[in-house]
């Protein structure tokens, strides 16, 4: 009896010291492990989206897509990882492309452990004493309007998405080719599916750049003036009487960034739409700030509940019959720190881009 | 017990006599796969030392407590530990080598050597007698290791430790870096030392 | 179908285990001196790899992800291993007497099989689903189970051969195993 009990007791005892241990070694390590796969992924975007001065990550359908914009934050890039088996492992690859898709400005091979001398100079080819990195180069501003095809012993086509396969490890130069025209594709199609945004019903996940999102919100000849460092898109009549001023602004809702397009009246006194371009918050219940499907007031209650708001008084934030005069508006039953997220927004941008846009207007 | 011997030959014997890889044969998957070059032998190796010096000397303290019936269970839960250690430690300053090395580093867990050793020394020897068994042993590894990943690196690369050794004219032997001359280059080392062993005993 | 049907052929043949992956050589060089002895070995690895795929799969997704413990992925599958090990052991000999004598006194050497705990691990490296692990896990054992009984087969004639002195036993083993890798790496490209 007592020689089972020492039996289990040690080796309960060794099983929870090593637990703990390796819990704080975890601890210990974890950081470090990631922040250097992030140091590997920041120089591999910056070498794959050489023009870009800043990217911006960001998850649309599942599909992780490095947005690249220029010193103007105009986007000028996209970058995305293509994945798949190659020869005898996985392929991961970051693709660089310009920022309507159609041109490949660098690839980066992340990952592989392909036959060693041979399906390796998918990366780097020691034995080529010109360029031992010949293969990836060979996607550098390759056209790709059509898919990739590779040649054998032959002059690649670079204008036709030609690329030349290595001698001796066909498959795994065929294999890149493959993973890349096919995430491609898959990306296009999502690319295309949410630049625009007025035909998205519920835009869970918004918007791939200001400059491609706000044209089709507000009317194509709406002008863009700067005051202050703040961006304002400006309406005007045919008599050229401004009627409608708008700006985005964000901040930081339950558990994602909220970004709102705001459209006002010229005086800034009434809010005439308001638009969430971009939320990740929890779905079924902060995402009902766009789409409420339960709700008898139909669906998109809760932002229509901003047009024709007077905005003179700062908006507030109620539980049950909002007075609209007041700058009352009703926040969501379960999703009340979203809604009120959504009000101290507006409330912050509106005075901020009054101030600049009234002031500049008296001058 | 047999009679003891000095505490410098416990760590000679693991260099030659009782080498691991060479005469015990033990070992031998990390010696196989992970030797296509200088650098990932030597790693190979280092991380092996730190395990195995490690667990012996947690093995050999805790011997009298172990009860004999559960002694191989708790071995294994001790040298995992440090293997993951190891693993973690690599990935987290020398990820380069870790990604070269891959899942044979959490192998080392299944390395005869290192439950051998427990088994055969540690769990019966003082902790002093036993981490200088595990040095020796496990140095005599990362030398065998060593040289291995060497000669295949030079002879399929032309380079060692990535210095290049060979003449530009040197057409590299690819085999030698890829599977069958991991097998050829060891068999032929076995052979070698069998030769020089012998000759020694003359 | 067409996936596992990869799987399968890739880990019996163009990745095979011990002259690719240089997984499980210990027993490759111990036990492959005659056949029966090699069939019987491969039989067992095959039965327990097949069975560890299965439970770490298990365990990976619902423990250790689950609970966000990967960390003690190496420790766990080990213990899992063992454990297993001795069950299967138990059962069989509760079970069937001649399963027992064919595949009894191999099962205990099976727990330091490096190749056991490497399907474990690559399995979760791949990430491969459930059915596909079961798969792997056999495959790779079928994969075994070829390269020991060829090595087998080869070393019963080389008894009969004249090996200069020094590379008898297994310098030669070796040699020969490389041979048969250089053979196996005319499969590469197959797939």
């Amino acid at each position: 009896m007592t020689k089972s009990y020492r039996l289990i007791l040690v080796l309960t005892m060794t099983a929870i010291l090593s637990g703990l241990l390796l819990s704080f070694l975890n601890l210990h390590t974890k950081p470090l492990i990631e922040a250097h796969q992030n140091n590997v992924l920041k120089s591999a975007l910056s070498s794959v989206l050489p023009n870009s001065v800043k990217t911006e990550e960001k998850m649309i359908e599942n599909q992780q897509f490095y947005f690249g914009y220029d010193k103007q934050n105009r986007m000028n890039g996209i970058a995305f990882l293509a994945e798949g088996n190659g020869f005898q492992s996985k392929l991961r690859i970051l693709v660089g492309m310009d920022e309507t898709l159609t041109q490949i400005v660098k690839i980066k091979i992340l990952e592989q452990k392909e036959t060693p001398g041979l399906g390796t100079k998918i990366e780097t080819d020691p034995s080529s004493k010109s360029d031992s990195e010949w293969f990836p180069n060979q996607f550098d501003n390759l056209n790709v309007q059509q898919s990739i095809s590779y040649v054998k012993n032959q002059e690649a086509d670079k204008s036709n998405g030609e690329i030349m396969a290595i001698t001796g490890a066909t498959i795994s130069s065929k294999a890149v080719v493959d993973i890349i025209n096919a995430t491609l594709n898959k990306n296009r199609e999502i690319i295309r599916r949410n630049t625009d945004l007025t035909a998205v019903s519920c835009p869970a996940v918004a918007g791939v750049s200001e400059n491609v999102i706000i044209p089709n919100l507000i009317a194509e000849d709406s002008e863009i003036i700067v005051i202050e460092g703040k961006s304002y898109y400006i309406n005007r009549d045919n008599s050229g009487k401004v009627t409608r001023v708008a700006f985005t602004a964000s901040g930081v809702g339950f558990q994602s960034r909220i970004k709102v397009l705001v459209c006002m009246n010229p005086d800034f006194s009434e809010i005439q739409s308001l638009r969430i371009l971009e939320q990740n918050e929890t779905p079924g219940c902060g995402t009902r700030i766009i789409k409420d499907i339960k709700n008898e007031m139909g669906q998109e209650w809760f932002i229509k509940q901003f047009n024709g708001l007077k905005v003179t008084q700062p908006v507030t934030c109620v539980e049950k019959s909002p007075k609209k005069s007041n700058g009352e508006v009703q926040a969501i039953s379960g999703a009340t720190v979203s809604s009120e997220t959504i009000v101290d927004i507006l409330n912050n941008s509106i005075r901020n881009y009054r101030y600049s846009y009234l002031k500049q207007k008296a001058n | 017990m047999a009679k003891k011997i000095t505490l410098s030959r416990e760590f000679l014997k693991g260099l030659w006599d009782e080498n691991p890889v060479l005469r015990m044969l033990l070992g031998l998957c990390p010696a196989l796969a992970v030797t296509n070059s200088a650098i990932n032998g030597l790693s190979m190796g280092l991380a092996v030392i730190f395990t195995l010096v490690m667990s012996s000397a947690i093995i050999s303290l805790a011997r009298n407590i172990i009860p004999k019936e559960v002694r191989i269970p708790t071995f294994i839960i001790v040298i995992a530990t440090f293997v993951t250690i190891a693993d973690k430690m690599l990935a987290a300053y020398f990820p380069d080598i870790s990604k070269a090395l891959g899942p044979f580093v959490p192998l080392i867990v299944v390395n005869c050597i290192i439950l051998g050793r427990q088994e055969a020394f540690a769990s019966k020897n003082s902790v002093s007698r036993a981490v200088i068994d595990a040095f020796g042993m496990s140095i005599g590894f990362t030398i065998t290791l060593t040289i291995l990943g060497s000669v295949r690196e030079l002879l399929g690369v032309g380079t060692i430790f990535a210095v290049q050794i060979m003449p530009d004219s040197f057409e590299p032997w690819m085999v030698m870096v890829l599977q069958p001359g991991a097998f050829l280059t060891l068999g032929l080392m076995i052979g070698i030392s069998n030769w020089l062993n012998a000759k020694r005993a003359k | 179908m067409v996936n596992i049907f990869i799987i399968f052929l890739s880990a019996v043949i163009v990745n095979n285990y011990v002259l690719v992956n240089f997984l499980g050589i210990c027993p490759f060089i111990g036990v492959s001196k005659k056949i029966s002895p090699a069939v019987s070995m491969g039989m067992a690895t095959t039965f327990v790899m097949t069975l560890t795929s299965a439970v770490s799969w298990l365990i990976n997704k619902y423990i250790l992800e689950g609970l966000n413990l990967q960390f003690l992925q190496t420790v766990s599958f080990i213990l899992v291993i063992a454990s297993l090990v001795q069950l299967v052991e138990m059962f069989v000999k509760k079970i069937s007497k001649p399963l027992y004598d064919a595949l009894g006194i191999f099962l205990p050497l099976i727990t330091t099989n490096c190749a056991i705990l490497g399907v474990a691990l690559f399995l979760v490296l791949k990430e491969y689903n459930f059915i596909e692990s079961i798969i792997f896990g056999f495959s790779a054992g079928v994969g075994f189970t070829l390269a020991i009984v060829i090595m087998a087969g080869i070393r019963e004639e080389l008894e009969l051969a004249d090996v200069p002195e020094y590379f008898k036993g297994a310098a030669i083993t070796m040699i020969v195993a490389g041979c048969l890798a250089l053979a196996f790496m005319g499969f590469s490209g197959l797939i």
